[in-house]
């Protein structure tokens, strides 16, 4: 059977898209999530920080990262990307966010756009999962500390070193045998 | 050991508190008296200095970081950066590893605090450099490697613990030199080194201190008479420390000379594993040298990764000591590289 | 599980030995029409009545029921364990750890709840004033938040070039850091000042 070439009509994503969707129970059924899941999205791109239950935020994710690599994809002079901006944005100023903010801001990421954090329990008030679902890139002060600075540890270090020790004897093989070629 | 013997015997009958070191089992180890009569020397020169301090002052102790800045009124001459650490936080209790104090000397987590100052602590993930902290643990784990080496051997093999030079974590491996009196010729099993291993392991999951003490050149003479290389090693170190004093390290019974900073504790040894031992061939004989690598506790690694730093680690460490670094008369020439099996 | 199987396996043997089941049911011996039936037939009854009882028990046997509601004494028992019947053991948690910023304990794979709550309190601030700068109008810049005095120490000229500024008239906080460096009370490590005393 011919396959279409997937990767060719869609982006892939850099996140782990479930195989199966959440009911997120609704009293208006599948309609009803998609609202629900609208608003959602529309808040992520007013706010750009969101704390929320774990499976709203891991759904939310999936579509809001669709979106934006659609809008990156085609841009806002395409039509289709532009009706399912206007339907999935509830807010209209937030249509101009994500043109001209949002994509020159994601234009040029190997990663993917959105962080999903695991907040901690707020046991016994709230009973689910929470979770902390975020734009890359926002203004607020970062959530989790850098960790850039970790090359002076002491398993870093050691494997550093490791690493020359490894290389300079790999150059030194390769010189002896570059000497052992050229004597014979 | 007459002469040696006559001596415990005076000590014997004098104190009471060396009875906890007399061995109850049939075969006494030869050694356990002698670490008997030098862990007495070292309880009691403890305690000696304890009661010199005297009338007990306060001095204030300005603590900076994290989880808050905190200004503490400590007892002069007594109280240690660990029990700083124990009225601020259970979290600096467990990791520290070092103090640091005014931003200049760096602290022995048991030694007793002198004057008014500013304290930090440092640990495993110290930020921005745990380059001190590193150079500490390394020098710890050699300490340790050298009480487990001395307690590893069966009773016919005495080894006589030289010494380990300056650390250097770069070159991958921590070191102890070792002469041992009747094994001329001797390549360690995997197996052996899979020993000494689980022994250090063991070793510093009881959580042993470690004790620093400054003492004069001939109580360190009294306390190493019976190793002949750390008697020659003892006035270099008295002539070139600024007050003429030895700093002795004790961890259980075992007691080491070294000049520099150690970890607190010795639970802070996460994983070890002793790599490789290379024989010595110096002026003065064959010396055994102990090589291994080793982790701190929070630190997280895969096995792969940490076996590539076992594989460096089992080549020869050309560390120098001291006074070879000083006075260039010991050189050692290293015999052919005897890998483990 | 294990009552299950059983039941399967008597339920199997009922089937097969309609002997002994209708010895159970009547009380005595099957007629012995039955116990000589060709092989063919083995299963097939003559009389009406047997077929009833033959289809009740084809339909459903045996199957395990609760007979009487559990207390809430027995219930409790199971849930949090009893020595003698239901017997818990506690387990140490192991996936609680200590933040190495603020002290606190937090879980595994979690943030920490105190570093956590300090961040969160100045996001909602950040927002408020946001939303309130911004309004309805159409977002067309980025947005930068700026504290007090920090707009002038800006290291490049025009580094908020294409940015929308939005100023808070407070001082910056001590945790917050923008730079890579982490919170630093002790200056860098490259600094010669550092002297360890007696070192080997």
């Amino acid at each position: 059977m011919n396959q279409a070439e997937v990767s060719q009509l869609v982006s892939k994503l850099r996140i782990r898209i479930n195989p199966r969707h959440k009911n997120l129970k609704c009293p208006e059924g599948p309609q009803g999530r998609l609202n629900k899941l609208r608003k959602t999205v529309n808040a992520l791109f007013k706010y750009e920080r969101l704390e929320l239950n774990y499976t709203l935020a891991d759904e939310t994710r999936g579509y809001a990262e669709r979106l934006i690599s659609e809008a990156i994809r085609h841009g806002d002079t395409h039509k289709p990307t532009m009706e399912m901006a206007d339907y999935w944005i509830e807010e209209k100023q937030l249509i101009h966010k994500l043109f001209k903010v949002l994509v020159p801001r994601f234009n040029d990421y190997q990663t993917s756009y959105t962080m999903l954090y695991r907040a901690p329990k707020a046991y016994p008030e709230i009973v689910y999962p929470r979770s902390v679902l975020e734009l890359r890139g926002n203004p607020f002060p970062a959530i989790l500390p850098q960790r850039s600075d970790q090359r002076n540890f002491i398993h870093n270090v050691l494997l550093d070193e490791a690493k020359k020790a490894y290389r300079a004897e790999k150059y030194e093989e390769i010189t002896k045998s570059l000497e052992e070629q050229r004597d014979e | 050991m007459k002469r040696f013997s006559s001596c415990l015997y005076k000590k014997y009958s004098g104190s009471l508190c060396s009875i906890k070191y007399v061995s109850t089992s049939a075969n006494i180890h030869p050694k356990t008296e002698i670490v008997a009569y030098q862990n007495n020397l070292f309880d009691n020169e403890q305690k000696r200095q304890r009661e010199a301090v005297g009338r007990i002052e306060k001095i204030t102790v300005k603590y900076i970081g994290v989880p808050e800045n905190v200004t503490l009124s400590m007892n002069k001459g007594i109280s240690t950066p660990f029990h700083c650490a124990q009225h601020i936080s259970e979290m600096l209790v467990k990791r520290s590893g070092l103090a640091l104090i005014d931003e200049t000397h760096l602290w022995d987590m048991h030694r007793p605090l002198e004057s008014d100052c500013e304290l930090t602590f440092m640990h495993a993930q110290y930020l921005p450099d745990p380059y001190h902290f590193n150079r500490a643990y390394w020098r710890s784990c050699s300490l340790i490697l050298g009480a487990v080496i001395s307690k590893a051997f069966k009773t016919d093999i005495q080894p006589t613990l030289h010494s380990f030079p300056s650390p250097n974590v770069k070159s991958g491996s921590f070191v102890y030199d070792v002469e041992l009196s009747n094994l001329p010729e001797w390549a360690p099993t995997e197996n052996e080194l899979r020993i000494l291993s689980a022994n250090m392991v063991k070793f510093a999951q009881k959580s042993y201190k470690f004790e620093r003490l400054a003492v004069s050149e001939e109580l360190a003479l009294d306390i190493f008479q019976e190793n002949k290389f750390k008697k020659e090693q003892v006035p270099n170190i008295a002539q070139q420390s600024i007050d003429k004093k030895v700093v002795l390290y004790r961890i259980d019974d075992h007691i080491e000379i070294s000049r520099g900073p150690m970890i607190g504790n010795t639970d802070l040894l996460g994983r070890c594993s002793i790599t490789a031992v290379h024989r010595l061939d110096t002026k003065n004989g064959h010396l055994y040298r102990f090589q291994g690598v080793s982790l701190p506790v929070n630190i997280m690694l895969n096995h792969f990764a940490y076996s590539l730093l076992e594989q460096r680690a089992k080549k020869l460490n050309a560390a120098r000591w001291v006074d070879q670094a000083q006075n260039d008369t010991y050189v050692p020439q290293f015999s052919r590289e005897e890998t483990a099996v | 599980m294990k009552g299950l199987l059983a039941l399967r396996r008597i339920q199997h043997r009922l089937y097969t030995d309609f002997d002994a089941l209708c010895h159970m049911i009547l009380g005595h011996a099957p007629p012995p029409a039955l116990s000589f039936a060709s092989p063919a037939e083995t299963l097939k009854p003559s009389t009406p009545a047997l077929t009833n009882v033959q289809r009740l028990f084809g339909d459903s046997i045996l199957r395990a029921v609760p007979k009487h509601r559990r207390t809430i004494e027995k219930r409790l028992k199971r849930k949090f364990g009893c020595i003698d019947d239901f017997y818990k053991m506690l387990m140490p948690r192991t996936d609680l750890l200590t933040c190495n910023q603020c002290g606190h304990s937090y879980q595994r794979r979690h943030l920490c709840p105190n570093c956590y709550k300090r961040v969160k309190d100045e996001t909602t601030e950040f927002q408020e004033v946001i939303e309130k700068e911004l309004g309805l109008e159409p977002i067309e810049q980025e947005v930068v938040v700026l504290y007090k005095g920090e707009r002038t120490k800006q290291p490049v000229e025009g580094h908020w070039n294409g940015k929308r500024i939005i100023e808070l008239k407070r001082e910056k906080p001590s945790w917050f850091c923008r730079n890579l460096l982490q919170r630093t009370t002790i200056g860098n490590s490259d600094s010669k000042d550092v002297q360890p005393s007696e070192l080997a």
